[in-house]
């Protein structure tokens, strides 16, 4: 994290336009339509959006797990520590995941079966990964277990996974993927099903083991709020394309494109409006409705700032935007928003001016909120 | 309204579910899911219930409701008592309290049109005019934020917030004066909570009406109400006005819910909550004050000087000897003898190797930094050790006994302004 | 659109102007709740018209009964046509059957963009909406084409006509009815599928073992679902000892050898189709509403089932409503599926002999021609090949039923 023109190829994950789509009965669906960002070593980017963004897709997408049929991935590049991804055999993908890049889902039931004890399932996880003895692996398990936070870890080994609550479920699978001693974790909404406070103590646990071992963590969520906590970078998906993307400090202190400025305004708490109202009432048609996309912005409906240039050609690209002070200018670290006002011929200043005075009350607004805590 | 009484109280409340087991399906002991709790609501007012899962906050909104049938205590609307016996008077209930759910997709049959749910309501209470449930559902359809004519569309044709408006119509639509919404945002895009808190907000407004609003999310209730209750294992444990509780909470639990929640602000530096572990099992919740086994502020004794951290780990173990599943010890020593020096049989482990092992399985810190305190702790361990589960527990309650574990905390006022004054149930507040 | 009295979402407009109080935009505040109470409620045109065509049919049964006796139920002539219809107990069951089915089609009707839905993932099986085709093709000949078909007649003369286009040696009928091409008689158009050994034309046969088939699979079936829907819902609502018991009663009844007791009725009072229908529509259900069990328990937990119950619905009210309506995918697959079961079972014991044999079902004519299979081959194999062409349609249908109303993928996109 030195060098700050950083190029694609040094970077742990670079994912370059990839592009997924569903074959359903109604249609073709590109849930993921082209989509970029890069990831490194030890950092935390966050894939954000609302259902039906694409998210969850896109980061299944990396290493495959889609179901294909219905799901195709027609194009892009997943480079994996210098490795193509996205045309390497199923073999070399297996060896992949688990191994070096691991998931974690929101609901811990998908990766833990039923009917083999935890214990078990970390053994095997274990073994798979490193030809060590049985009762190496168990203590290993034992380690692993206790590095999750799983209380009496010698003893809840043995439990099956209907014994624990949905806290302890997850903390299990966090400890299957690490089981591989992988590269890349790759968490999709792993506390969303959990309380607050067991997220707050999941959402530490990741940030230790993090540290502790330097690995790259794509957290998929919806949650603005872990993203705060947790991200270095931020990836903000709408409708399958990336709609902003930088750092957690450019995009909550200086939220350039309007989809995000909505987002943020939409968290409970924060009270003052970054968007004005008339934009809302679209708001929750579902997006994954439309079955096929349209030309243009695709934000465009709902934008109050829309423009007749948002109607045009396809998605903007994304433009840098003019704060991003504290990143580079430009690459992959860039902060950067693919909105029309951002672009050459654009003036930023329709989107953040409109509503500065009720920005300045926000960041206020905000810091009451910290110290109401 | 004129007279004194609220628009909705509940007193004393509690719902206990029989435990049986064995052949005989004979009742072994008993759920306390709500156990006692005071709740009341004026018109207009929004009244938050907060807390875990596992709390008790949904069958307490249920119960409440009379949905299901409470174990004990008195529910009045308008000061008149909801009972069951009185079948016209409970379906006039049924009326005039309405409940809001959480999975807008599951609220609705699949199989029948929006209009039609929304609708049905009115057929229950015996409106039997087609045309008339038809106009009253356009209206409050449209009231609600829908269009019309989504009254012909099917569930699966709208989106998660379109169908939570729909099932606020239905909620509303045989004009109650009571909501009861059990985390109606909980399953929403946050554009979209935002978009139906405020909907609700207006709606309270506008037809002046009491909500109880269940929910986990403090950000929710801080935006919705104007008091809030704080539940945890069945009791109510802090409650009053939302700025006072929020502002200067009372209750550890409180505080450490409230330093759970996610700032959305990344220059917020998280402060580190000492809340380990999750709701105990409500069919055994703890002694004393039910919190004690994951207080980050739990009372030490006063005859040893130890720090937080290592007093609440010794408590934490304390606990845990007490209420958790049994130890099992071959494991551990199984545990201890793969860590040692090779070739160890599990039997032949060296005590003091077993004990390093139990400390490490119960996340006991290797010093206490008190000789009196680790002395306690290592015959305690020691007792562990040669199995003996029960004479550790007694040893460790005779030294390390809290007020926390042993009496039930009363009820304290907190905070000195009169009018944001509210009430917390903890040891921390007997002194004052 | 009438009521745009609203912008909806946001939290700034307080009060909106109620259109001068009077409807078409009635809002709930202002409806009267005191006065609906006292009011009582009435019944729905639906209900209305169920009861009075119950009670039509009620007195059409009685009449014949009792007042027409041995004489044809209806015997009418318009033109040069005449309408002689006597009624048998089977025939009354059947119309009560077709009636139900009549009124089942009423929410149909009414959801009409539900089925549409449905019918769009059901259009997707071409076999099943080929099957479905052939079954109304049969249906309608079996129901309404016999109305008006002349019932097969004994013509000795014209025994063993081969079918057209087909020709047997001039030896094998008695009399060829067609022209007789180098000592072949030639099938004619007068039998399109040949005759028996009576001389019976074999499409009039097996028009008439359509219907014959129809009845046996329709009512019987509808007997079962019904009493299967009852039990199984019952069950599931109540719960605790009436569950129990009722399960049991399943237990036991499904032991029960059914055929054993037909042959035992058939041995007192010969082979009857009323018997054999009732029979098995009495006796069948076990598996059905064990199916009905099972998700009307799981419906039960459903949030619309609270939502009802909270807003104070009966039981009843939800069973009828949310329960019953959201088990009907299993019920009509497995009442497609049970059909084909029954059909055959009445063609194996019609085959065998212990059916009506005046009644010219597929079972009695392929029996008929069995001894003929050398010669006159056509005898069985017309009746058998619409057998196995309903029964595989009966299935095709089910199965694409099943995967049309699975609930499970209701949600998806």
């Amino acid at each position: 994290m030195t060098d700050p023109p950083a190029a694609p190829r040094d970077s742990l994950l670079h994912v370059e336009d990839l592009r997924t789509r569903f074959h359903t009965d109604a249609g073709t669906v590109t849930a993921v339509d082209g989509i970029s960002f890069d990831l490194d070593d030890g950092e935390t980017v966050c894939l954000v959006g609302e259902s039906g963004s694409g998210k969850t897709v896109a980061a299944e997408s990396l290493t495959r797990l889609i179901d294909d049929p219905p799901g195709e991935i027609v194009s892009g590049t997943v480079r994996f520590d210098g490795r193509d991804l996205a045309t390497a055999s199923e073999a070399e993908l297996r060896a992949v995941r688990g191994d070096r890049i691991a998931h974690v889902f929101q609901n811990p039931q998908r990766a833990l079966n039923p009917v083999y004890s935890v214990g078990w399932q970390l053994l095997e996880a274990i073994q798979l990964h490193d030809d060590v003895s049985k009762a190496d692996a168990r203590a290993r398990a034992i380690d692993l277990l206790d590095r999750v936070g799983i209380p009496d870890p010698a003893t809840r080994i043995d439990d099956y996974p209907h014994e624990l609550s949905g806290g302890m479920q997850q903390r299990v699978a966090i400890a299957m993927a690490l089981a591989g001693e992988p590269d890349l974790l790759v968490a999709d909404e792993p506390t969303t099903a959990l309380d607050v406070t067991i997220q707050s103590q999941v959402l530490r646990l990741l940030e230790s083991i993090q540290s502790a071992s330097g690995l790259g963590l794509l957290l998929v969520t919806h949650d603005l709020g872990v993203v705060a906590e947790v991200a270095d970078r931020v990836v903000v998906m709408y409708d399958g394309t990336v709609m902003e993307r930088g750092s957690v400090h450019d995009v909550f202190e200086r939220p350039s494109h309007p989809y995000t400025r909505a987002l943020l305004d939409a968290i409970p708490g924060r009270d003052v409006d970054l968007t004005p109202t008339a934009a809302r009432d679209v708001a929750d048609r579902d997006p994954s409705s439309a079955t096929d996309s349209t030309t243009g912005c695709r934000f465009r409906s709902r934008c109050p700032h829309a423009v007749d240039a948002c109607r045009e050609g396809d998605q903007p690209p994304l433009h840098p935007t003019p704060d991003a002070t504290t990143s580079a200018p430009d690459g992959a670290r860039a902060h950067v928003a693919a909105c029309v006002h951002f672009g050459p011929d654009g003036d930023p200043d329709v989107v953040v001016d409109s509503a500065k005075s009720a920005d300045s009350g926000a960041s206020a607004d905000e810091s009451a909120g910290g110290d109401r805590r | 309204m004129t007279d004194a009484s609220p628009l909705f109280e509940v007193r004393d409340l509690t719902k206990h579910y029989p435990v049986r087991t064995g052949l005989l399906n004979r009742e072994t002991g008993q759920v306390r899911a709500v156990d006692g709790i005071d709740l009341t609501v004026e018109r207009g007012e929004a009244v938050g219930l907060v807390g875990e899962s596992g709390c008790g906050k949904s069958t307490a909104a249920r119960t409440m409701l009379r949905v299901e049938e409470p174990t004990g205590g008195t529910i009045r609307l308008d000061g008149d008592p909801v009972t069951s016996d009185d079948r016209s008077r409970l379906k006039r209930f049924r009326r005039r309290a309405q409940l809001l759910f959480q999975d807008p997709t599951g609220s609705f049959d699949p199989r029948r049109s929006i209009g039609d749910s929304v609708a049905e309501p009115l057929a229950i209470h015996g409106m039997t005019d087609r045309a008339r449930r038809r106009r009253l559902v356009t209206s409050t359809l449209s009231r609600v934020g829908l269009d019309p004519s989504d009254a012909d569309r099917y569930p699966h044709e709208l989106s998660g917030g379109e169908k939570q408006r729909a099932a606020l119509a239905r909620a509303l639509i045989l004009d109650p004066d009571l909501l009861v919404a059990d985390e109606p945002v909980s399953a929403l895009d946050a554009s979209v909570t935002a978009d139906v808190l405020a909907l609700l907000n207006r709606l309270r407004r506008e037809l002046d009406l009491g909500i109880v609003l269940v929910s986990h999310d403090l950000a929710v209730v801080r935006e919705v109400c104007d008091r809030v209750a704080v539940m945890y294992l069945g009791e109510i444990v802090e409650s009053g006005p939302v700025e006072s509780v929020f502002e200067s909470p009372g209750h550890p639990y409180t505080e450490a819910l409230l330093a759970s929640i996610p700032v959305p602000d990344p220059t917020v530096e998280r402060r580190d909550v000492d809340l380990v572990g999750e709701v105990p099992s409500a069919a055994d919740p703890p002694s004393g004050c039910r919190f004690h086994t994951r207080c980050p502020a739990v009372i030490p004794p006063e005859t040893y000087d130890l720090d937080g951290v290592a007093w609440r780990r010794v408590h934490r173990f304390h606990s845990r000897l007490e209420r958790g599943p049994s130890v099992d010890l071959d494991a551990i020593r199984a545990y201890a003898a793969s860590d040692s020096a090779p070739e160890t049989a599990p039997a032949d482990v060296p005590t003091h190797a077993v004990q390093t092992a139990l400390r490490r399985e119960f996340d006991l810190p290797s010093e206490l930094g008190d000789d009196g305190a680790e002395a306690v702790l290592d015959r305690a361990l020691a007792r562990l050790a040669a199995g003996e589960r029960e004479a550790a527990a007694r040893l460790l309650a005779d030294e390390f006994g809290t007020v926390c574990a042993s009496e039930a905390p009363a009820t304290h006022p907190v905070g000195g302004d009169d009018r944001q004054q509210h009430t917390a149930v903890c040891h921390l507040l007997d002194e004052e | 659109m009438i009521g745009a009295e609203d912008s909806p979402g946001t939290g700034t407009d307080d009060s909106q102007p109620a259109d001068g109080g009077e409807p078409p935009s009635e809002r709930f505040e202002d409806v009267d709740w005191a006065s609906i109470d006292a009011d009582g409620g009435g019944r729905s045109p639906l209900r209305l018209a169920a009861l009075v065509a119950a009670g039509s049919y009620g007195l059409a049964v009685a009449s014949d009964r009792l007042v027409a006796g041995g004489d044809p139920t209806i015997d009418v002539a318009f033109g040069g046509v005449a309408f002689v219809w006597d009624a048998t107990a089977v025939d009354w069951l059947f119309v009560a059957t077709l009636s139900v089915l009549v009124f089942a089609l009423v929410p149909l009707a009414r959801n009409r963009r539900l089925v549409a839905y449905y019918w769009r993932r059901f259009r997707r099986h071409r076999p099943a909406v080929l099957s479905l085709a052939y079954l109304l093709v049969i249906f309608l000949l079996g129901t309404v084409g016999t109305l008006f078909l002349d019932p097969p007649a004994l013509d000795v003369a014209a025994a063993y006509q081969p079918p057209v286009f087909l020709s047997v040696d001039a030896s094998i009928p008695t009399e060829c009815v067609g022209p007789v091409v180098e000592g072949r008689c030639q099938g004619t158009w007068r039998y399109p599928l040949g005759t028996t050994a009576d001389g019976k034309g074999l499409l009039a046969l097996a028009i008439f073992g359509m219907r014959v088939s129809m009845q046996v699979g329709l009512i019987a079936t509808l007997i079962s679902i019904t009493i299967a829907t009852a039990v199984g819902a019952t069950a599931a609502y109540a719960g605790g000892w009436i569950d129990e018991a009722l399960m049991r009663y399943v237990d036991i009844q499904q032991t029960f050898p059914t055929f054993f007791l037909f042959l035992f009725l058939a041995y007192l009072y010969g082979g009857s189709l009323f018997v054999l229908i009732v029979i098995f529509g009495v006796t069948g259900w076990g598996g059905i509403a064990r199916i009905v069990r099972s998700e009307a328990l799981q419906r039960s937990e459903e949030t619309y089932v609270a939502a009802a119950r909270s807003a104070g619905a009966s039981g009843p009210f939800v069973v009828w409503r949310h329960v019953v309506p959201n088990v009907s995918n299993s019920i009509v697959t497995a009442a497609t599926l049970n059909i084909p079961v029954l059909i055959l079972s009445e063609a194996a014991l019609s085959f065998i002999g212990l059916g009506n044999v005046t009644l010219p079902s597929w079972g009695q004519t392929i029996a008929a021609g069995r001894g003929d299979l050398a010669t006159a081959w056509w005898v069985s194999t017309v009746p058998g090949l619409f057998l196995f062409a309903t029964i595989l349609a009966f299935n095709f249908l089910g199965d694409a039923l099943r995967d049309a109303l699975d609930p499970r993928q209701e949600v998806g996109r």
